[in-house]
């Protein structure tokens, strides 16, 4: 396991990306392979606080297949990372009950964690935990917003786009995604 | 737009620090796709795509365009221009039938006819 850098992925330019898309819409399956590398873990960090951890590359798959097959549809104007997230909310959507039955952060969490841990350790994780219940108990919609703007820091008007919403509907969910989890998390005792 | 407040800097904070830790991708996840990628294969690059279909349509339809909107200009001209009332095309009708008269009579009947051409024969008598 490993700890997601959000900016990892963000360094390269769009112009790369159109590159690579162009190559891929001549059969290069070379640069597909790279627009993988460049995206994947930022597809990953946004699945899975979205889905259960156990169908994870199941849905990273779907993704990536399903942009291979849409590549001839993509509008070489809009922006590739976009277009893929449009994609992977798709798949998760279609994966809503899947989500429903998500297991708890902390049976992952105890499965993993060694047994002698220091107090800041314990503490880390037992937030984590909360953190992982408190997305869990939100609505896929108000997760998909509170995870693309507070977790990954895209801008509010891209999230309108990949979710093909309003942006006042972003903040609207935002908004009502926070409430519902400062509620929960100053239930569980955080004091934020 | 709306009096919702737009951050909430501490609660932001803390899910950030304590966001779900993404396990690792299957080692084989890659190739795997790539596999999958590569079995389905196709000439995508010959087929156009819809928005350069769109395009290709949108040049066709411009010049289209243009002419009907030509056509559509000059038709509503036509049917726009004012038309004359019937007063004033008696008015011209009686203006044309003098002069008409004036014109093409042979000779002068009357004297004041040979001064006057364009007067009516009312006004001689």
């Amino acid at each position: 396991m490993f700890v997601v850098q959000t900016e990892s992925d963000d360094n390269h330019s769009e112009d790369d990306d159109r590159e690579l898309v162009q190559r891929s819409l001549q059969g290069d399956t070379q640069s597909f392979r790279l627009l993988y590398r460049r995206h994947q873990q930022r597809v990953r960090a946004i699945f899975y606080p979205l889905c259960a951890g156990s169908v994870l590359d199941d849905l990273v798959q779907e993704v990536f297949l399903r942009a291979w097959k849409g590549l001839p549809k993509f509008r070489q104007t809009a922006k590739f990372s976009t277009w893929l997230y449009r994609i992977a909310w798709n798949v998760a959507s279609d994966q809503r009950q899947a989500a429903a039955k998500g297991r708890s952060q902390l049976e992952v969490l105890s499965q993993h964690a060694p047994l002698q841990q220091n107090p800041v350790d314990v503490m880390h994780l037992h937030y984590q935990d909360l953190v992982q219940r408190g997305l869990v108990k939100l609505s896929l919609e108000h997760r998909t917003v509170l995870v693309l703007h507070d977790l990954e820091e895209f801008p509010q008007r891209e999230i309108a786009e990949i979710l093909d919403i309003p942006i006042g509907t972003v903040k609207s969910r935002l908004f009502h995604a926070r409430a519902a989890m400062r509620q929960f998390l100053e239930k569980e005792g955080v004091q934020l | 737009m709306s009096l919702l407040p737009e951050d909430d800097p501490r609660l932001t904070h803390f899910v950030k620090q304590h966001r779900p830790i993404v396990p690792a991708a299957d080692p084989t996840l890659e190739q795997r796709i790539m596999t999958l990628v590569e079995k389905m294969p196709r000439a995508i690059s010959s087929q156009p795509s819809n928005w350069q279909r769109w395009r290709r349509r949108g040049m066709w339809l411009l010049p289209t365009s243009i002419a009907a909107g030509l056509v559509a200009i000059s038709g509503s001209q036509l049917f726009l221009s004012p038309q004359p009332t019937e007063t004033e095309l008696a008015e011209l009708e009686t203006f044309i039938e003098s002069t008409w008269q004036g014109t093409v009579a042979e000779q002068p009947t009357t004297e004041t006819e040979e001064l006057y051409p364009l007067v009516g024969e009312g006004a001689v008598n």
